[in-house]
């Protein structure tokens, strides 16, 4: 199972890239936001069985990312997000870029990310109240994202996947966002997102 | 414009091939998200130079250890024995230094393990502990001080009350201890006197030394076993380089079966059972390897099998069957590794699984759920 994970996500990353050399041959002019915030809500299903869980674990909580375009369809995207379930809680702070796809009242997007997780482990002991582990992360992801009003939008879902080292141990953890993204700034001449 | 249209066209390509991979992704994702857990149980292992005890999800099907988050859980000074309640809520540690046991609380969603305090006082140098088989009874050797600690166990909270009339003295340097199958005898070696010890059970916890004590075994008696059908005592001889099988009388008493002792390798410290009772299994210290046999039922005669002794690393010190009697788990101390062996339930012979964990120090025990 992890050796599929590992592959889902150089996957995600090599369509990152595969994106970006695409893009280069295909910029247009019209206007698109120059930044968007976004916050909302995610699920994340935790890999709990390399810590000793009998099972996988389902968590719920938060996630805002911000990204800013350098061109229509090249951006930098930095990504936070803290979910928590029983016992456990993962916090993920990462950055990467970002590569969209436009449509008039819509947008595709993928996305590489890089940085840190942060995992947590409610079990008490004399001397503490639990155990937390920080390491590196990296992983990707897909979303899309539809006009709402005039400078917000929907995102339907993003998904991503994360490969963390904490507690010593590998694991691959799936996330999938949905919430309000508000625009601003622009580029290019403009047109709807 | 015809740019802008080729343009179009190809990103409207892009984004079919991006529709395809989300689409095709999906169903990935998906498999991976609602593949069940095999089977597990927790093995729980004493790490006495860290004071420790380190707690692990083993697989049933591969007997694959993961050690669980925390681990290892701070015990008292130099824990050795570890014993698992059959109702899985409680481990408990002998800590050899101290003179305490101390009482955690496995996690049940983790197998986790959290200590209750206060430790509960026992003699000196708690080396073995065995439990009956309801967990109600506790019963520790104390090697220094010479007795037997018997505790009566809450079933609410765990908490260990003396039995009254315990500790029962000993003679001098017992050293490990077994209760049989139906917790109706305790057995208990004592090294000065290369014996057994024999003690009926009371349904109070309270010890009565079997009429003929103590039975003989071979010079070194170090390490027991039981038969799980409840007819045979084993006992690792360190000195002697053999195992005495010794018959288990209707009163408690054991008697020397034809043949016994039966030559092992070189400083035998470490005895095992199959779940069947089929086949014994001793750990050589000095040889470095395991000596198999297939054991008579009727008679207790036992016979080595065909490829018998096999390498088991450096120094193997400990050997515990698992819940299913399906692996054989060999500790090494001078290596800290925990290794598993299938136990093929026809031939009996052992092949390694390939699978063995580093500890991060020195294991004395192990003890796993049922």
């Amino acid at each position: 199972m992890i050796g599929r994970f590992v592959s889902l996500t150089r996957l995600v990353i090599a369509l990152v890239f595969f994106m970006l050399l695409i893009s280069v041959s295909h910029l247009h002019a019209q206007q698109v936001p120059r930044f968007d915030v976004f916050g909302g809500f995610s699920y994340m299903r935790f890999n709990a069985l390399t810590i000793g869980y009998p099972n996988d674990t389902n968590m719920y909580g938060w996630n805002f990312d911000a990204s800013g375009y350098i061109k229509r369809r090249i951006g930098i995207t930095a990504d936070a997000s803290g979910n928590y379930g029983s016992q456990l809680s993962s916090y993920h702070f990462m950055i990467g870029p970002q590569y969209a796809w436009r449509r008039p009242n819509s947008k595709f997007y993928v996305h590489g990310l890089f940085g840190k997780a942060q995992n947590n482990a409610s079990i008490p002991q004399p001397t503490r109240s639990g155990f937390e582990s920080v390491g590196r992360s990296f992983g990707g992801g897909f979303g899309y994202d539809h006009d709402w009003k005039d400078r917000f939008s929907i995102r339907v879902f993003q998904v991503d996947i994360f490969h963390s080292t904490t507690f010593g141990k590998s694991q691959n953890d799936a996330r999938v966002s949905t919430g309000v993204i508000y625009h601003f700034g622009h580029i290019g001449h403009r047109r709807k997102l | 414009m015809n740019l802008r249209r080729n343009n179009r066209a190809s990103s409207g390509r892009v984004g079919s091939l991006f529709a395809r991979t989300v689409w095709l992704l999906i169903p990935l994702f998906l498999m991976d998200l609602t593949a069940c857990a095999p089977g597990t149980h927790l093995a729980y292992v004493s790490l006495p130079t860290s004071n420790g005890v380190a707690a692990y999800r083993v697989r049933n099907v591969s007997s694959g250890l993961t050690e669980i988050v925390g681990s290892p859980y701070l015990a008292g000074n130099s824990p050795g024995p570890v014993v698992v309640d059959p109702s899985k809520k409680y481990v408990y540690v002998g800590n050899r230094i101290d003179n305490t046991i101390s009482l955690f609380k496995i996690d049940g969603r983790n197998g986790s393990l959290t200590e209750v305090f206060p430790r509960t006082a026992t003699g000196l140098d708690p080396a073995a502990m065995v439990m009956n088989s309801s967990g109600s009874l506790l019963f520790v050797v104390n090697e220094i001080g010479s007795s037997i600690s018997a505790y009566s166990v809450n079933s609410a909270n765990g908490a260990l009350s003396p039995v009254s009339g315990t500790p029962v003295s000993t003679t001098p340097n017992p050293v490990t201890l077994a209760i049989t199958p139906s917790s109706k005898f305790l057995y208990v070696v004592n090294a000065n006197l290369d014996s057994v010890f024999g003690y009926s059970i009371s349904s109070s916890g309270a010890l009565q030394l079997v009429p003929g004590s103590p039975f003989v075994a071979d010079l070194g008696a170090f390490a027991l076993a039981i038969d799980p059908k409840e007819k045979f005592v084993y006992v690792a001889n360190t000195t002697a380089n053999t195992v005495s099988i010794l018959a288990i009388a209707a009163n408690g008493a054991l008697t020397q079966v034809a043949g016994s002792p039966f030559a092992t390798g070189t400083t035998p410290v470490a005895v095992a059972v199959s779940k069947d009772g089929q086949f014994l299994y001793i750990a050589n210290e000095g040889s470095n390897n395991i000596t198999e046999y297939s054991v008579d039922s009727n008679t207790g005669f036992a016979t080595t099998i065909t490829g018998s002794p096999i390498s088991a690393g450096t120094a193997p010190l400990f050997l515990l069957t698992d819940p299913d009697g399906s692996f054989l788990y060999v500790i090494s101390q001078s290596s800290k590794t925990i290794t598993s062996y299938i136990i093929p339930p026809d031939t009996g012979e052992l092949s390694s699984t390939g699978q063995s964990t580093t500890t991060s120090d020195t294991v004395a025990s192990m003890a796993v759920s049922q």
